[in-house]
């Protein structure tokens, strides 16, 4: 607001200002019109002096030309011509512009003058001007001479003129008398005019000039101005030679002019005033000055006055305005906050008696403010009967300027409650007390209370530890559990950091990649060893998560651990118990294959014993013949070889090498098949294949060893069967980029009751002498864990040879990539 | 032998006849002079401005610009309307250069060229005279209308006025000084001198016809019979027409509306 008052203020200012400069300027321009006007007012008083003088001058002259006719006739009539001296002289009579008057004959000699001494001067009239063109009886004027008279007086040349010297004007005009050319001539008093006009016009101010149309100057009341001479040529002298007058500013003798310039009418002769600018005008300078300066210093006074007076009057303006504005805002707010920042809002007057209700008060309780106004506030319909009582006795009993809270059920339309906190104020206005009940829906404030207190009871009663900590890792809050698993109490571990439970087993790099996820993912997960407050170390799996403010930097951290030192001792049991059981699987491997190696070997091995011994017979008969021996021989080397390549195998076999490299899967089967070749050849057991050769990844000992205790267990299974046909059949296809092996057998199928029991740890359904019940179990976390497939087993009924055959199946499954 | 120098005599006179009345052009050449005949108070034709004595006037203008032409000297004569006649007929001078209205009267005693101007008839009457507003206002009854003697207007006027009285006055300042002593309502006059009386006066007002009045063409005037002179006139006529002279002098003597510049 006062920032905008200040703005407000500026515009009025720089406003200001620029009136100033208007008025100032408008002042300045109205003085320079009325200066023109001044001007104008000058030339005009220029041009009527001009007028006039030229009609005054133009008089004279008709005056001298009447003179001139008169002399003629005086002339004419005289009869004693020694007369004539006189009566020109007694012409001059009350004729002061005239200084003599000269009769001149052809040879322009003075015969006759009012003045005797000019007589026989010749005049020379060159310079007379204007030059008759047609009539030649004209008044031509002569250049200005210095001196009273012909005789002692010259024309002027070059400028020799004198201020103090007498000057006149020879005016001439030729007529005919008695039928001779005679000249007369009139010396006009150029002082006279000077004297005249000097009177009326100041010298100071304004010079008056007679000029002769050929800009010869004849007379000038300036004594500077140089007669005889050319006056400054000028355009107005120009124009008034065009027009006949003109007037205007010139600049002549270096002064600037107001002139006005006027030709007579009949002679040639142009009277010009001149009024001196700077002389006239300086004056009214001066006071246009004091007059500006006054004005301007007067409007500025009362600018600033008015400036004074607007800013006051703004600024009472504005505590007005922003007194209503506030007034305004206040009523606003107090309806917005009446309608809509509470649940409940109403006015009621001491008595209980509703005045105004809020529309979300009056929506919740399906009502018009028509249809509760001035019943009492107790008697709605939404109270409980015993709030109904509590709000009649402290509504009436209210006591000014106290302050009644309470939280109060309602009911809502279908009979549902919402929890109000309750105000019941009062307000004054003017001199008026009213009451304001207020009421707060805080139903939803409430179940969310709840909710964190029961959020609460499970933080701390959760079997699972959890620490919070602030934005820096302070723990700042702990549950029961984290207590019961660590032996820290809350005040021995409250804002310090997690560390203090490092078991020092973890390395920095560990710590290090578990912040660096918690700041790329928010959270991090795993397991990790720490170390109690008695010493002891205790495992767990921590899960922590971050939690971000509304700006997305983190705010707290939390973690949630389970105490897992059981589990892993478990784990550990089991692992050992794991590695038992491998070892005894080993064991019984290591059984079967001696087994085997009996089996395979007793056939060789009775061979070699009977051809020897036959051949020891044959050699202590002396029947032996060379040929038989040699066969006999290579019968035993035979058997030896196979021997040889039986042991081969079976130190394949019991390589422990881990390493997974691809293998194909025809050939493992077979190797596992030349294994079992003997026990499968002395049961009369027919394997029946059906491969798909291709290359499978991963440990081939392992596979045989699955091969063999799936095989193996389908040979026993004949053993129980007295039956003819015994068949295993294999098929090997692969199936979704999946190997798939079906080991098929007829031997009946097994028991449906243990059939899911089949892959558990030591469960068999041999003789103890004959199984361990982990075949079974090996096979499958091969299969499982090692090759990342599965293993199923279920009984099938099937067709083979047009017989109808029962038999288990088991097919396992492996992902080939 | 009489009989044959009778005839020869004859002969001789007859050819010396012809010869007198074709001889103005080669008469103008050989004394090296073109004598014109001018009035010199006609205002922007021929005005002798009493002050300075120099003509002013757009043929006081071509006058010069016909000498220099002919490469001759010029020398201004004297003359007027009433002595227009006699001047060229007595061979005061060679010709009349003074925008002489053709008449059908002058016609028949002196030759006309080639009109370079043409000018309806004005008044001229008086700022404060109440009778005359309009150009209606000048037939009237009770009204005096100044001529000057010896104009066109005066027959013109004689002819066209039927209910205003006629003052034929003896010069052309006389009707100005009957209109301005009220002794006369309006004078009738031309393009050149109205517009003229409007500058040189603040008592002049100019009543202009509705429609064309009588426009009469201005022209020069000489003797007849001077058939070379009068082809060579003629000629330059059709040259200032053509070269732009007499447009640049009717512009000078701000003579432009009536000038005949085809």
């Amino acid at each position: 607001m006062r920032k905008k008052s200040v703005n407000s203020f500026s515009k009025i200012i720089i406003t200001a200002v620029f009136i100033i400069f208007i008025i100032i300027g408008t002042i300045v321009s109205s003085l320079s019109v009325l200066k023109d006007e001044a001007i104008k007012t000058h030339l005009k008083i220029a041009e009527l002096h001009s007028k006039t003088i030229s009609e005054q001058i133009e008089q004279t002259i008709s005056s001298i030309d009447l003179i001139i006719n008169s002399s003629k006739t005086i002339i004419e009539n005289t009869k004693n011509i020694n007369t004539l001296d006189n009566k020109l002289k007694s012409l001059l009579n009350n004729r002061p512009y005239i200084r003599s008057i000269n009769i001149l004959n052809e040879e322009k000699r003075i015969i006759f003058s009012s003045s005797t001494i000019n007589k026989n001067l010749i005049v020379n009239m060159n310079s007379f001007y204007p030059k008759p063109l047609f009539n030649k009886h004209l008044l031509r004027f002569g250049k200005p001479w210095i001196g009273r008279d012909f005789k002692d007086g010259k024309e002027i040349k070059n400028s020799e003129y004198n201020s103090n010297d007498l000057t006149f004007i020879p005016i001439v005009k030729m007529l005919k008398i008695k039928n001779n050319s005679t000249y007369i001539l009139i010396n006009m008093n150029s002082d006279y005019f000077n004297n005249k006009y000097i009177h009326i016009l100041k010298e100071e101010y304004a010079i008056f000039d007679l000029i002769r149309v050929d800009g010869t100057l004849l007379l000038s009341s300036n004594p500077k101005h140089k007669i005889g001479s050319e006056t400054p040529s000028s355009n107005l002298f120009q124009d008034s030679l065009k027009k006949k007058k003109s007037s205007g500013l010139e600049t002549i003798y270096n002064t600037n002019y107001l002139s006005a310039y006027e030709l007579t009418e009949m002679y040639p002769l142009n009277i010009a005033i001149r009024l001196n600018l700077d002389k006239n005008l300086k004056e009214w300078e001066t006071k246009r000055e004091n007059i500006v300066l006054t004005i301007s210093f007067l409007i500025i006074i009362c600018v600033v006055l008015v400036l004074v007076l607007i800013r006051k009057n703004n600024l009472e303006k504005e505590k007005e305005i922003s007194f209503h504005k506030l007034e305004i805002e206040n009523k606003k707010r107090f309806k917005v906050l009446f309608e809509q920042s509470t649940f409940l809002a109403a006015i009621l007057k001491d008595d209980g008696s509703i005045v105004a209700m809020n529309k979300i008060a009056l929506k919740f309780l399906k009502k018009d403010l028509l249809d509760i106004k001035y019943s009492k506030f107790w008697d709605l319909n939404c109270w409980k009967n015993k709030d109904k009582i509590w709000l009649e006795e402290e509504i009436l009993n209210f006591s000014k300027n106290s302050k009644i809270q309470k939280e109060l059920h309602v009911y809502t339309t279908n009979k549902s409650l919402k929890t109000l906190e309750f105000i019941l104020t009062s307000i004054n206005i003017s001199g008026k007390t009213e009451l304001v009940a207020l009421g707060l829906d805080i139903t939803e404030r409430k179940e969310k209370e709840e909710k964190i207190k029961q959020a609460y009871v499970v933080f701390q009663n959760t079997h699972d530890g959890i620490m919070i900590t602030d934005e820096h890792a302070n723990i700042i809050n702990i549950n029961k559990a984290f207590i019961k698993s660590t032996g820290y109490n809350f005040n021995d571990i409250f804002m310090k950091n997690p560390r203090i439970l490092s078991s020092g087993i973890h390395k920095k790099d560990f710590y290090t990649l578990m912040w660096n996820d918690l700041e790329k993912n928010g959270f991090w997960e795993g397991e990790l060893i720490n170390k109690k407050k008695n010493g002891t170390l205790y495992s767990e799996r921590l899960r922590i998560s971050c939690v971000f403010d509304s700006k997305g930097k983190i705010k707290n951290f939390i973690g949630v651990f389970s105490d897992i030192t059981k589990q892993k001792e478990q784990e550990n049991k089991l692992k050992e118990q794991e590695k038992l059981i491998q070892e005894q699987s080993k064991l019984v491997v290591m059984g079967e294959m001696i087994e085997n190696i009996a089996h395979q070997w007793r056939q060789p091995l009775s061979i070699i014993s009977s051809i020897s011994t036959s051949m020891q017979i044959q050699k202590k008969l002396k029947v032996s013949e060379e040929e038989d021996e040699l066969k006999n021989l290579k019968s035993i080397n035979d058997s030896a070889q196979y021997l040889s390549k039986t042991i081969d195998d079976f130190r394949d076999y019991l390589k422990t090498d881990k390493m997974k490299y691809s293998f194909k899967i025809e050939n493992t089967l077979e190797k596992s098949l030349n294994l079992l070749s003997s026990k499968l050849k002395n049961r009369d057991i027919k394997v029946i294949k059906n491969i798909q050769n291709f290359e499978i990844e991963g440990i081939q000992n392992e596979l045989i060893q699955v091969f063999m205790n799936i095989i193996g267990n389908a040979k026993d299974a004949f053993n129980n069967e007295d039956q003819v046909n015994k068949y295993i059949f294999v098929d090997i296809f692969k199936e979704d980029n999946n190997a798939i092996i079906l080991i098929k057998d007829n031997a009946g199928g097994i028991n449906e009751n243990i059939i899911n029991r089949v892959f558990e740890p030591y469960f068999t359904t041999k003789h103890k002498s004959q199984g361990t019940g982990i075949g079974l179990y090996m096979s499958q976390e091969i299969i499982n864990n090692h090759m990342n497939g599965f293993i199923s087993c279920f009984n099938s009924t099937f067709e083979y040879d047009n017989k109808i055959y029962k038999g288990a199946i088991f097919k396992i499954n492996i992902p080939l990539n | 032998m009489k009989k044959n120098f009778l005839l020869l005599f004859i002969i001789l006179i007859f050819q010396t006849s012809l010869f007198a009345k074709d001889y103005k052009l080669d008469s103008i050449i050989k004394t090296n002079k073109l004598k014109v005949c001018i009035w010199p108070e006609y205002y922007g034709i021929s005005y002798l401005d009493p002050r300075t004595q120099t003509l002013v006037g757009i043929d006081s203008d071509l006058a010069k610009e016909l000498a220099k032409d002919l490469k001759v000297e010029l020398e201004y004569v004297q003359s007027s309307f009433a002595t227009l006649i006699k001047d060229i007929r007595s061979d005061k001078c060679d010709i009349a250069m003074f925008a002489i209205g053709n008449t059908e009267a002058r016609r028949a005693k002196i030759r006309f060229t080639t009109p370079h101007l043409s000018s309806d008839i004005y008044a001229i009457t008086t700022k404060t005279n109440k009778k005359i507003k309009t150009w209606d206002d000048i037939d009237k009854k009770g009204v005096v209308v100044a001529v000057a003697k010896g104009t066109y207007h005066e027959p013109v006027m004689k002819e066209k006025l039927k209910n205003a009285e006629l003052l034929v006055v003896n010069s052309y300042h006389a009707r100005e000084q009957e209109v301005i002593a009220g002794r006369a309502d309006v004078f009738m006059t031309d393009y050149p001198f109205g517009k003229r009386m409007l500058a040189k006066t603040d008592w002049a007002k100019l009543i202009i016809p509705k429609k064309k009045y009588h426009m009469t063409p201005y022209a020069w005037a000489m003797a007849y019979e001077n058939d070379k002179f009068f082809t060579r006139v003629q000629k330059f006529i059709k040259d200032i027409k053509q070269d732009g002279r007499l447009l640049k002098l009717a512009r000078k003597n701000e003579l432009i509306p009536i000038a005949k510049l085809d």
